[in-house]
């Protein structure tokens, strides 16, 4: 059928695409080793114990064959921990991201498209939100609670949703202009209708887009509230927590932050290229 | 018998620079199986009457008068029951066609949201993910029914396809079948041959007129385009600025315009035999402060005193009406 060879076409229009750009398949690779480890780091982790158990006779061992990002204050393999830590570190990044998608952007795609009242609201209520910088919003909320795992991802979250639920106005503002809502709405469509099946699917590419990228800030702003304390607590293994037990250590033993920082610093980067090569693959109107 | 009737429709939109008076007074009627075209330049108010009928205007607009379709006012009655008539018994069909499918889906969607919508198929969101997944022969077969009304080749492929994928042409039929799937009583036409080249636009002609003839169709036919109006209306309305000028039947009125206005038009059209063109002096006018009286006055060749005071009073003249004090005092 010719509806499955189009389906097929994209698909292959799509790796072509990442084929041909070098940057995109630097950053799927990247993430794709990322999702790898976090979801099989017992096993690739030379010293999976290491994540809570201490062994002070083996610290501060520089980097060797035995340890090959050095030991830590405590004795713990880094290296078994950096690859441990990507659970937590890439869990709390996509949850931020999905959970702000999930609460900001059909919101703001609603007010956009609904407006009136409605609009005013929850317009205004992003602009509190935005007028506080997320992260120090984030730093208070973390403050006040429990220094748990999903605390400090609802910190972030309340700082971040009002992004999406920015975007998703914006693109249905200009989306419900578009000649086919007119007809939709001629053929007696709804709102559901209008915003969840003719407007939501040409918000995706875009959305896609910023969602990915944020991927990255969401692990670097985590990372940060785990260095200044207010993150994960020690020992669970945590990028950002590691940086900062390390900080004290600089610049001697300078294998103790070296290595979570690149950690931080390729995911970032991965997010980033794979959210730039999505911004071409998604471009739906390239295909005929 | 009328099936569509409006009565003294104004429409206004209120701006930040002031109130736009975009649409004064239009009363007619359309008959049922009757063609009516809507004629006037660009920005005269002609797609604003069709939005209205439609019920699509944007929230900043104030609508006065009747809209009668079979006795029941479409501007007073509840939220509920518009939406039933607007989309089943009253459809439209768009100017631009590629802009009036929504890109992401293939005919065979628009399709099925069509017929979802229009109450021709089950509701419900498991029926509908049901019905996403595999289309059941039944609906499959309106599709294909509906495709071959409007002369559309190999419809099973165009079924699978995404709009893009398809000519203009073959777009526009897509959505005349769109639009007369829920079996309606008026279509509204929003210059749906603009955007074509010549031969296809001929065809879509053809097609339209055929299909009246069929079903019984009643067509309401927006353009600026007086020779498509020739070929497709029984009766002509001319707009100019929101205001009617004259109304009749199409071959009277173009053969022999009365309002200087309609004149203007007639001699505007190219011809193909030598000649310069002879257009009409001047610009549409400014919404929120219309000329008094006659709104035609600033670039009518004829105006006189009471043209520059009072509104023309609509005058009969064999059986067609003009507004303009050029007849009438006699």
């Amino acid at each position: 059928m010719a509806g499955s060879t189009i389906k097929h076409y994209r698909l292959k229009l799509a790796l072509y695409k990442i084929k041909h750009s070098p940057t995109t398949m630097a950053g799927v690779a990247i993430v794709a080793i990322f999702v790898f480890l976090a979801l099989f780091g017992e096993y690739i982790a030379p010293y999976p114990e290491d994540a809570y158990s201490i062994h002070i006779e083996r610290k501060f061992l520089p980097p060797s064959l035995d340890h090959l990002f050095g030991t830590d204050a405590v004795g713990r393999d880094i290296f078994s921990r950096v690859i441990l830590a990507t659970r937590v570190s890439l869990g709390i990044g996509v949850g931020v991201v999905i959970l702000s998608v999930l609460i900001g952007f059909p919101l703001g795609l609603l007010v956009g498209y609904i407006g009136g009242i409605w609009e005013a609201i929850v317009m205004r209520l992003t602009d509190i939100f935005l007028s506080i910088p997320s992260v120090v919003l984030a730093m208070a909320i973390a403050a006040m609670v429990q220094p748990t795992l999903e605390n400090a991802m609802f910190a972030l979250v309340i700082g971040w949703w009002p992004w999406y639920a920015r975007l998703g106005f914006g693109l249905a503002s200009t989306l419900k202009n578009e000649d086919y809502v007119l007809a939709a709405k001629s053929f007696g469509a709804g709102w559901g209708h209008i915003v969840f099946r003719e407007i939501l699917p040409n918000a995706i590419p875009i959305l896609a887009v910023k969602a990915s990228l944020d991927v990255g800030y969401a692990i670097l702003a985590e990372a940060l509230l785990g260095f200044i304390g207010f993150g994960v607590r020690p020992p669970t293994p945590e990028w950002g927590t590691m940086l900062s037990e390390a900080r004290i250590y600089l610049p001697n033993i300078w294998w103790y932050a070296t290595f979570p920082g690149l950690a931080i610093f390729l995911a970032v980067m991965g997010f980033n290229l794979l959210g730039d090569g999505l911004r071409d693959i998604l471009d739906v109107r390239e295909i005929s | 018998m009328s099936i569509l009737e409006v009565k003294n429709l104004t429409v206004y939109f209120k701006t930040f620079a002031g109130l736009s008076k975009v649409v004064e007074n239009i009363s007619f009627t359309l008959g049922k199986g009757e063609s009516l075209a809507l004629v006037g330049e660009s920005g005269s108010g002609k797609t604003t009457v069709l939005k209205t009928v439609l019920g699509v205007l944007p929230s900043n607009a104030m609508v006065k008068g009747k809209l009668l379709f079979r006795g029941i006012n479409l501007l007073e009655t509840g939220n509920e029951e518009l939406s039933k008539i607007r989309g089943t018994e009253i459809t439209y069909i768009p100017q631009e066609p590629l802009a009036a499918l929504n890109p992401l889906y293939t005919i065979e969607d628009h399709f099925l949201d069509r017929l979802i919508l229009s109450g021709k198929s089950k509701t419900g969101i498991l029926s509908y993910i049901r019905l996403r997944r595999k289309i059941s022969p039944k609906l499959k077969n309106i599709m294909l029914k509906y495709l071959e009304k409007v002369k559309i080749p190999d419809p099973e492929r165009v079924l699978k396809s995404y709009p893009m994928q398809l000519s203009g042409g073959m777009l526009q039929r897509i959505l005349i079948a769109l639009a007369i799937v829920s079996n309606p009583s008026i279509l509204l036409a929003d210059e749906p041959t603009t955007a074509l080249d010549v031969v296809t636009q001929k065809e879509i002609i053809e097609l339209l007129k055929e299909l009246q003839r069929d079903l019984g169709l009643s067509i309401l036919y927006v353009t600026h385009d007086l020779g498509v109006a020739r070929t497709i209306a029984d009766k002509v309305i001319v707009m100019y600025a929101g205001h009617m000028v004259e109304e009749g039947k199409t071959s009277k009125v173009l053969a022999n315009p009365l309002h200087p206005y309609t004149k203007g038009l007639v001699d505007s059209i190219p011809k193909l035999v030598g000649g310069t063109l002879h257009g009409i002096e001047g610009g549409l006018i400014d919404y929120i402060n219309p000329p008094k009286g006659c709104r035609f006055h600033p670039r009518c060749p004829k105006a006189r005193d009471i043209c520059r005071r009072e509104r023309p009073k609509p005058v009969e003249i064999n059986g067609r009406k003009v507004y303009c004090w050029l007849y009438g005092e006699e």
